[in-house]
């Protein structure tokens, strides 16, 4: 199954991902490649399997209900690449008008 | 001084008798690994903080305090997993600032669990060492940092993705390493750079604070010369973790013990599929020697069929890219590493400029792929289809292990490829994986160990066995190991 420039182009949307022309067209061909290498997995008859999930996980195991230190604030907040004493900075995103 | 000591358990031992300082020690592993930094090995060197650590250490033993099972042992650790104050960048660039002109890493707020785990023995953390980005790579040639060279032949790839960390226990540069291991990431470049890896049973080692990929096959797990030393590490790593539900409250074994037991009367399998035509004639004449060796000591070697082993490389590629487009959101350009400066004033914008900036191409190939199979129309054709070809492959491996104890296998259809080989296609690299992928997928334990050597175009190359048990089944994996060790580990 081929996979076209505007398919890759609207993943790489949904995927909030920029792609120049050149790394579009590099990523339509390969990912038609791969693509079509997968399709190996229709030679199998699965109608009657259940999905694998995860693996080995029989129970979540529950921790005590004990208050513990989470990281400081002001040692997170250093670390982004804007940010006030309040939070980290972004552009405004909601309309007040 | 006598003789310098090689392993972790002799380092542990020393140092706690007082023979040696952890800061002799750490100088010496500094000292190596600046002489051979054309390896590319670390992508930080803790130099400052090491040595501050290994005098702390040091000071604690003079006081007459015990120092734990690593005391003094240098570690070097994934750059993916995270280390307090220490630059941790997954080998991304976008997890990294360009602060007046250099580059920096992000500085976790915490550790991760392993980490702390180590600390708490008396380990030094040495550096951070180089890796593919985001863990996605076979041969680390997706590194932002560049590739990482092979220590038996500097214009051929370590493997990967843990390529720094297996390159820095090859060259002595470190006695131990983490790596982490979504689908034979610790195990083929342990396999060709010739140390031993170990890539534990899903959920026996807790994953908090390790850069997610894959988060249904990642596991952390120990890099270490020796097989004795890898089991201590992953006794002292293993165990239930409050802070990571999947990590498994199921009691740790005893690998270190285990690695003194006799093999006689243990069933090992040889999988046909394995021993195919893909795999080159030079591995397969080194394994075929280990074999031999495993039968003299009293195996029982039987052959057996896992019949789905070639569909693992499209299983692996559907649900691990689909898993990662999920877990790579987190990287949006608001809470760490790099911020596009060309995004204007959207905040979409702000996300894809970023991490159209940050991610590599392996990154975005996979992003893509796995934002495709998970998309609607094709979510039960890639996704669901892989999902149910996942429980064949289980199944193969369950009804193995009804008849054998643990299976005999390559790490790798061949020895180390050169650097540029197979870069610019991605299926032939993700073949390279084809060994190592069915066992992640099924969740259970694997065991790279070196059994010998194959000559190639004048350079003798690492060969490496992998050894895989059924779920919680390390100790069988350590005995068989330590087996090889002693019987041709070290021809």
């Amino acid at each position: 199954m081929a996979i076209t420039e505007a398919e890759v182009l609207h993943v790489a949307r949904l995927a909030r991902l920029s792609l120049s022309e050149d790394e579009t067209r590099r990523a339509t061909h390969d990912l038609a490649r791969v693509l079509e290498y997968v399709r190996k997995l229709d030679e199998l008859d699965t109608s009657n399997l259940e999905p694998t999930l995860t693996v080995g996980v029989d129970a979540a195991p529950l921790r005590d209900d004990r208050v513990l230190p989470g990281v400081d604030k002001a040692e997170v907040l250093a670390q982004a690449p804007r940010s006030s004493e309040l939070g980290f900075m972004v552009p405004g995103f909601v309309d007040e008008s | 001084m006598s003789e310098q000591p090689q392993n972790c358990i002799d380092i542990a031992a020393r140092v706690s008798a007082g023979e040696l300082s952890a800061t002799t020690v750490t100088e010496q592993y500094l000292e190596r690994s600046r002489a051979r930094a054309s390896l590319n090995a670390f992508v930080y060197l803790a130099e400052r903080e090491a040595l501050q650590r290994a005098a702390e250490l040091d000071a604690k033993r003079a006081r007459g305090e015990a120092l734990g099972r690593l005391a003094g042992v240098p570690i070097a650790i994934k750059d993916a997993i995270c280390t307090r104050g220490m630059s941790t960048t997954a080998g991304s660039r976008i997890l990294s600032r360009t602060v007046d002109g250099v580059r920096r890493g992000w500085e976790p707020p915490f550790d991760a669990t392993v980490v702390q785990r180590l600390l708490a023995e008396g380990a030094v953390v040495i550096g951070k060492t180089n890796m593919d980005e985001f863990a996605m790579g076979s041969s680390n040639e997706n590194s932002s940092y560049g590739p990482v060279k092979n220590p038996a032949d500097e214009t051929r790839i370590p493997g990967g993705s843990s390529g720094g960390s297996a390159a820095a226990v090859a060259a002595g540069l470190a006695p131990a390493s983490l790596g982490s291991d979504t689908g034979g990431s610790i195990r083929q470049p342990a396999s060709l750079c010739g140390v031993v890896g170990v890539k534990p049973t899903f959920g026996r080692v807790s994953r908090y604070g390790l850069v997610a990929y894959a988060s249904s096959l990642d596991q952390i797990g120990p890099m270490t010369p020796d097989v004795a030393s890898s089991a201590r590490l992953l006794e002292i790593l293993a165990g239930a973790d409050g802070r990571d539900s999947t990590a498994s409250a199921a009691p740790v074994g005893q690998y270190e013990a285990a690695c003194a037991r006799p093999i006689a009367g243990l069933r090992i399998g040889l999988p046909r599929q394995y021993f195919g035509d893909g795999l080159d004639a030079g591995v397969r004449a080194v394994l075929e020697r280990a074999l031999s060796a495993l039968r003299d000591a009293g195996a029982q070697v039987v052959e057996l069929d896992l019949p789905h082993t070639d569909y693992g490389v499209a299983t692996y590629y559907v649900l691990a890219t689909a898993e990662a487009s999920s877990n790579l959101s987190r990287f949006d350009g608001v809470r760490f590493g790099l911020r596009s400066e060309r995004s204007g004033g959207d905040l979409a914008e702000l996300y894809s400029a970023s991490r159209g900036e940050g991610f590599g191409a392996e990154v975005k190939r996979r992003i893509l792929l796995g934002t495709y199979v998970l998309s609607a129309g094709y979510y039960d054709a890639y996704y669901g289809k892989a999902q149910r070809v996942r429980t064949l492959i289980r199944r193969d491996f369950d009804e193995a292990f009804r008849q054998v104890d643990v299976l005999f296998t390559p790490a790798s259809p061949t020895a180390a490829f050169k650097l540029g080989e197979k870069n610019e296609d991605p299926l032939s690299m993700y073949l390279a994986d084809v060994f190592t992928l069915p066992a992640s997928l099924a969740g259970i334990p694997g065991l790279s160990v070196p059994v010998g050597a194959v000559d190639v175009d004048g350079s003798r190359l690492p060969v490496g066995a992998q050894l895989l048990g059924p779920h919680l089944g390390e100790e069988q994996l350590f005995r068989v190991a330590a087996e090889l060790e002693r019987s041709v580990g070290r021809s």
